[in-house]
């Protein structure tokens, strides 16, 4: 296979990263729902880790992943069922713009406790 | 279905469309579960209590495994169209197939067992 690394090539490639990152973390998410069996403490002890600043670095890594994988899931949907290939290009541009708007509005309730102290 | 008769069963356009339809479907449910878990309420609504009384009403039990079902679907279904776009040996690709079937599997199992027995009564118990 020989790959043009143009502005489509990029988002697909990151498209798929993306999704396989996002894939593997609903193996943690089914680990940490499944210590709710366990009790109150387990579960909570769990949860005030994941508080820890190297935890929600993560979180946020996470909620950027995801809002790429959404946005370009949407470009992927125009491309498909839009006739979206003529203007994919621009279509990307005004979602990245977009998507870090979403980033930093969702972003503070994440990071709003840690500031606090 | 008319799709079925213009296409071969394993061209790909079926797992293809699936994947759109799953992939809209999961930005809904998202768009819930973030609404929810991370913004409506405070801190404690990741809390084992609040967890607890949300997964023992059986309308979020209903809404949060289907999320993981099509989640784990569309998640491991994108890893077979990545596999098939990278190797082209038949015996590996039906190895790799029964494999991440297997693996779906095995998740919506350990999905379901984790969700389906959540009771109020879990509250109590200190």
């Amino acid at each position: 296979m020989r790959y043009k690394w143009r502005t489509g090539m990029w988002a697909w490639v990151l498209h798929r990263v993306t999704g396989l990152g996002i894939t593997l973390f609903i193996l943690e998410h089914i680990y940490t729902v499944s210590h709710l069996q366990q009790g109150r403490e387990s579960f909570d002890n769990l949860m005030k880790l994941f508080g820890a600043p190297i935890f929600k670095l993560g979180e946020l890594a996470l909620f950027a992943i995801i809002i790429y994988h959404s946005l370009n899931g949407v470009r992927v949907f125009l491309i498909d069922f839009f006739g979206g290939a003529s203007y994919h290009k621009s279509v990307f541009w005004v979602l990245v713009v977009i998507g870090i708007i979403i980033f930093l509005a969702g972003a503070y309730p994440f990071v709003s406790p840690l500031l606090a102290g | 279905m008319a799709l079925e008769n213009r296409v071969s069963s394993d061209s790909g356009a079926i797992n293809w469309f699936f994947q759109r339809i799953t992939g809209l479907v999961l930005l809904f449910l998202l768009l819930i579960h973030f609404w929810i878990m991370h913004y409506s309420g405070g801190e404690e609504n990741i809390l084992f209590d609040a967890v607890v009384k949300r997964l023992a009403d059986p309308k979020f039990k209903v809404i949060d495994l289907s999320f993981l079902v099509l989640g784990l679907y569309h998640g491991l279904n994108g890893i077979w169209m990545v596999v098939q776009d990278y190797i082209k040996s038949p015996a590996w690709k039906t190895t790799i197939f029964s494999l991440l079937s297997f693996v779906g599997l095995i998740l919506v199992v350990l999905g379901f067992v984790a969700v389906l027995p959540i009771s109020p009564d879990w509250v109590n118990i200190p």
